[in-house]
């Protein structure tokens, strides 16, 4: 009975993925669907037993200060570090703002601008004014160099008639941007019309940030930014997990990638080796592709990667179609094993 | 059975269930419940005569007829390194892959390894398996479990021997670098899908002087296994492993019945080379396309 | 004289394979002091998907999918950048997707500094083709982000895009406010589908789930390791251009007129390749030679 029920849910599951090309009733896709949905969610959940593993695995080992125990803890405080920077901290009890706008000011006559001054508390804040390349929001003459460090005046700007679009964010990823949009008005406002739109401004704090903001020739906006600084690793990526990403994660991804080309060379030269015919023809073989592949064999002649397109395309093509062709056959036989219950070393002997 | 029989039932059999699908294939008319289209009929055909020649090769086995396997090195070796680990007083580690259990070469892994758990437990050497997914790590302890509980030897068994190391490639090709330099395995066996940490692993399991045994139907890392390990299984002997080293008479049926369809498709690909052949010759403009008749196209 | 060879050849046997790992690292440094500038000349499966994606108008709709980690980017990177080049230069509207959980952070970086950033920098003396200009997000561009499912993934990508993205953009939008966005109900509904494939899931599944859905115009780029296996689908018609490692992004670079990172990169692969070729035949000198003296042994000559 103990290998008896695995093994029928087994091969009724088997046959039902199986039937899944033949039956294109949606209800049936619909069960195939939410099988293949709940297996995904059941593999998620087994993440939390391969945490717990690598726990049981390796605290005990430091514990017990084995043979290389400081790797472990620095594994175990590296996992618990991604972890955390991973939960999206800044989101508990809600999404704080990341600015406000207030206009002020009276309409001068005749002026035609606008005056779009800033107010961030991020001294390192950069301000992108309708697409053009970004200034700095604090500055100490000249906002349009950034590669200078943050001065004392705050920028300010004038702004002609029409929409535009202002972000201001951080030079660095993971933090929140606050984007506006202001309506520079052609005509100035009476003051009766200022105080609505002062009113509206107060009122509605957070669609401002969402719907232009009108302002009149002569007046004043002031954006005012305390930029969030972001957890989490869903899109938008943390700051912390972003630092972690490409200062920890990236560097040593494509440091063991790298560690491939040594590793071939050693192995090319430990492995081939003219024992007999057939490794001398692996060899020679080996040796006119790689010489083909890059511009020096071009250049030592035109004829190398002609060889090393025959080579790919007629010997490599034809071995590999027959290992694909054996390898495809040999999975639908162990598939079929499964599914008919002929294979049974997962459930235990009979 | 006499010798002819012996050729001309298997024959008969796989001609004659692909020749029903195949009159099949145009006969049906798609409707919500059942479909042939396209190469549905095709692939029925190449189960259905699979299943078929499996049973009639069931029959001949359990009849005492014996099945020929040919020789596999590489899984002869299996046994044999993991007596030299016994003798050298060090472990067994076994890598089930990259790839999740849903993927094929990860189930044919796993299947292997009941059968090495039980070789390490009859032997009374410690097995180390890295796991690249949880679930397949839940998967091989069971596994793992069964195998020494098979030969008699459950006190044997540490769950802690089957890790979870990580889904992330690298990190996972460092940790099982490290449990190689650490634990210093006489024997490593590589089985299931692999990618470009195939050679990673391979080269610092050479370090120490491991037999390493290979195992993938991954095209692109074969050459790196052949380069650097002592044995590897090429594709599809990936997949007759478990029969191989059971011998049981329905592990042994199936691979037959895989060997009869290759065999058949081998004759179809010289019928359309010969085919191809002639049309080219022929100066044909508009060739019969003989692939897509055999779909239904 | 016997005995100083017999050492002479104890000491190759036994050599220590840190010598090829010190020779390749000097091959990978050199080049960086001492570029070789040697020609690259395209070939036709790298001028095939250039002229493919040439083809385009403006306002076609192109999905571009970034399949890939950090490891790859030195084989990836520069043929992404020299064909978003190409796509923003003939002001092609951008779908951008990845099936590859380590893609995202990578991605976004990339979107803020190549696609809503300029590739070309203003001052460039050394590109003289047409530059590009920054692209708005959800105007000119959109961010579809990741999805997990690889296969299952794209094989609703390729029935109901919108579905498998539950219908809006990776930053919230929705995707039926999205201009670029109208009438695109699958990948069919694309021009042009460009793939950068750091393996699985990638070119191939994006093949076998989606392009017998209706014939759709593929191209795209991979691993050096990944062409063998891709080729035969180039080679079927169901590839329309295959762009392979390092070295073919340099000839992608020069189609595009661009420079970048893979033509840099060329001199260190040329150089490697040398180190390893020189390695096998360093072997074969090794084993042949102990095998000479071996038999000389036997046959009891000195």
């Amino acid at each position: 009975m103990k290998s008896t029920i695995p093994l029928v849910i087994g091969c009724f599951v088997g046959w039902f993925a199986f039937g899944e090309l033949y039956v294109p009733h949606e209800d049936y896709r619909w069960v195939f669907e939410f099988l293949r949905d709940q297996a995904q969610i059941l593999a998620a959940m087994a993440f939390i037993l391969g945490g717990i593993n690598v726990i049981q695995v390796n605290y005990p080992k430091i514990r017990r200060r084995e043979a290389d125990w400081q790797y472990k803890v620095v594994l175990l405080v590296g996992a618990v570090a991604m972890g955390t920077a991973g939960l999206r901290w800044h989101a508990l009890g809600g999404e704080a703002d990341s600015g406000s706008m207030a206009v002020s000011g009276t309409a001068a006559v005749g002026t035609g601008y606008a005056t779009l001054a800033f107010d961030s508390a991020d001294r390192d804040a950069l301000v992108i004014i309708d697409g053009a390349p970004p200034v700095r929001a604090w500055h100490s003459g000249n906002p349009s160099d950034i590669t200078k460090p943050p001065g004392d005046q705050a920028l300010s700007v004038q702004l002609r008639p029409g929409e535009h679009v202002i972000t201001v964010r951080k030079p660095v990823e993971g933090y929140a941007k606050h984007e506006v949009s202001i309506l520079v008005a052609d005509n100035e406002p009476t003051s009766a019309k200022y105080e609505i739109l002062k009113r509206w401004v107060e009122l509605l704090p957070a669609a401002a940030a969402v719907l232009p903001i009108n302002v009149a020739p002569g007046q004043v906006v002031t954006v005012s930014t305390d930029l969030v600084m972001y957890w989490g690793a869903g899109s938008p990526h943390g700051r912390v997990f972003t630092w972690m990403y490409d200062h920890i994660f990236f560097p040593c991804n494509a440091t063991m990638f790298a560690l491939l080309a040594f590793f071939i060379a050693s192995a090319a030269f430990r492995a081939f080796r003219a024992r007999n015919t057939e490794s001398a023809l692996l060899l020679g073989a080996a040796i006119l592709v790689m010489i083909g592949l890059v511009p020096i064999g071009r250049a030592m002649s035109p004829i190398f990667p002609e060889i090393e397109e025959w080579i790919m395309d007629t010997l490599n093509t034809t071995g590999r179609r027959a290992i694909m062709m054996g390898a495809a056959l040999g999975a639908i036989a162990t598939g079929l094993r499964v599914i008919l219950g002929i294979e049974r070393s997962h459930l235990g002997s009979d | 059975m006499n010798a002819r029989l012996k050729i001309i039932v298997p024959i008969g059999v796989t001609i004659g269930v692909a020749a029903i699908a195949f009159l099949w294939r145009g006969n049906v008319e798609p409707s919500r419940w059942f479909t042939l289209e396209g190469p549905r009929a095709m692939y029925v055909a190449i189960v259905a005569a699979m299943a078929a020649l499996l049973y009639y090769y069931l029959f001949r086995a359990r009849r005492g007829d014996e099945i020929y396997i040919r020789r596999i090195a590489g899984v002869d070796a299996i046994e044999e390194s993991v007596g030299r680990s016994t003798e050298m007083g060090r472990p067994v580690l076994y890598v089930t892959g990259v790839e999740d259990i849903t993927n094929i070469q990860t189930i044919a892994s796993l299947l292997v390894l009941g059968q090495v758990a039980e070789m390490t437990a009859e032997y009374d050497t410690e097995l180390k398996v890295a796991n690249f997914y949880p679930i397949t790590m839940v998967v091989a302890e069971e596994i793992v479990k069964q195998g020494y509980t098979n030969a008699g030897r459950p006190d044997a068994h540490k769950p802690q021997n089957v890790m979870f190391i990580s889904s992330e490639q690298f990190a996972f090709a460092a940790g099982v670098n490290g449990i190689i330099l650490r634990d210093q395995p006489a024997t490593n066996i590589y089985i299931g899908r692999f990618f470009a940490e195939s050679l990673i692993l391979a080269e610092t399991g050479y370090l120490t002087k491991a037999i390493q045994i290979a195992g993938t139907a991954e095209i692109t890392q074969l050459p790196f296994f052949i380069a650097a390990c002592d044995y590897t299984l090429i594709g599809e002997e990936m997949y007759a492993v478990s029969a191989y080293m059971t011998r049981e008479s329905r592990l042994l049926a199936m691979l037959k019945s895989t060997d009869v369809i290759k065999a058949f498709v081998i004759a179809l690909l010289l019928a359309g080379a010969v085919f191809a052949t002639y049309n080219h010759l022929a100066g044909s403009h508009e060739p019969w396309d003989l692939g897509g008749w055999l779909v239904g196209k | 004289m016997a005995a100083e060879q017999k050492d002479w050849l104890q000491k190759l046997q036994t050599f220590d394979r840190r010598w090829i790992f010190l020779a390749m690292g000097v091959a990978i440094i050199a080049p960086l002091f001492a570029p070789l500038n040697l020609p690259v000349a395209p070939s036709a499966m790298v001028k095939s998907a250039y002229y493919t994606v040439e083809d385009l108008k403006e306002g076609d709709r192109v999905l571009l999918s970034l399949d890939m980690d950090p490891a790859s980017t030195p084989e990836l990177e520069p043929y992404y950048r020299a064909v978003l080049l190409q796509l923003k230069r003939k002001k092609v509207k951008i779908v951008i997707a990845t099936t590859w959980y380590a893609a995202p952070p990578l991605v976004e970086r990339w979107l803020s500094s190549t696609v809503e950033g300029r590739i070309i920098k203003q001052g460039d003396s050394s590109y003289h083709g047409i530059p590009d200009d920054p692209y708005v997000k959800n105007e000119d561009y959109v961010w579809l982000g990741f999805r997990e499912g690889r296969e299952a993934t794209i094989n609703g990508m390729a029935t109901d895009i919108r579905g498998t993205f539950d219908n809006q953009a990776a930053d919230g939008t929705p995707l039926d406010d999205i201009e670029i966005m109208n009438g695109i109900e699958s990948l069919a509904d694309f021009d042009l589908i460009v793939m950068v494939s750091a393996g699985y899931p990638g070119i191939k599944e994006y093949i076998q789930q989606a392009q017998g859905r209706g014939n759709l115009r593929m191209v795209g780029a991979c691993t050096a390791v990944s062409v063998p296996e891709y080729t035969p689908y180039y080679n079927s018609g169901q590839l329309l251009g295959l762009v392979g490692g390092m070295s073919k992004a340099a000839e992608y670079e020069k189609l595009v007129g661009k420079i970048g990172t893979a033509t840099q990169g060329t001199d260190v692969l040329n150089l490697g390749h040398v180190v390893v070729i020189s390695a096998i035949l360093f072997g074969n000198f090794i084993f042949f030679a102990g095998q000479r003296r071996r038999r000389t042994l036997r046959s009891g000559k000195v």
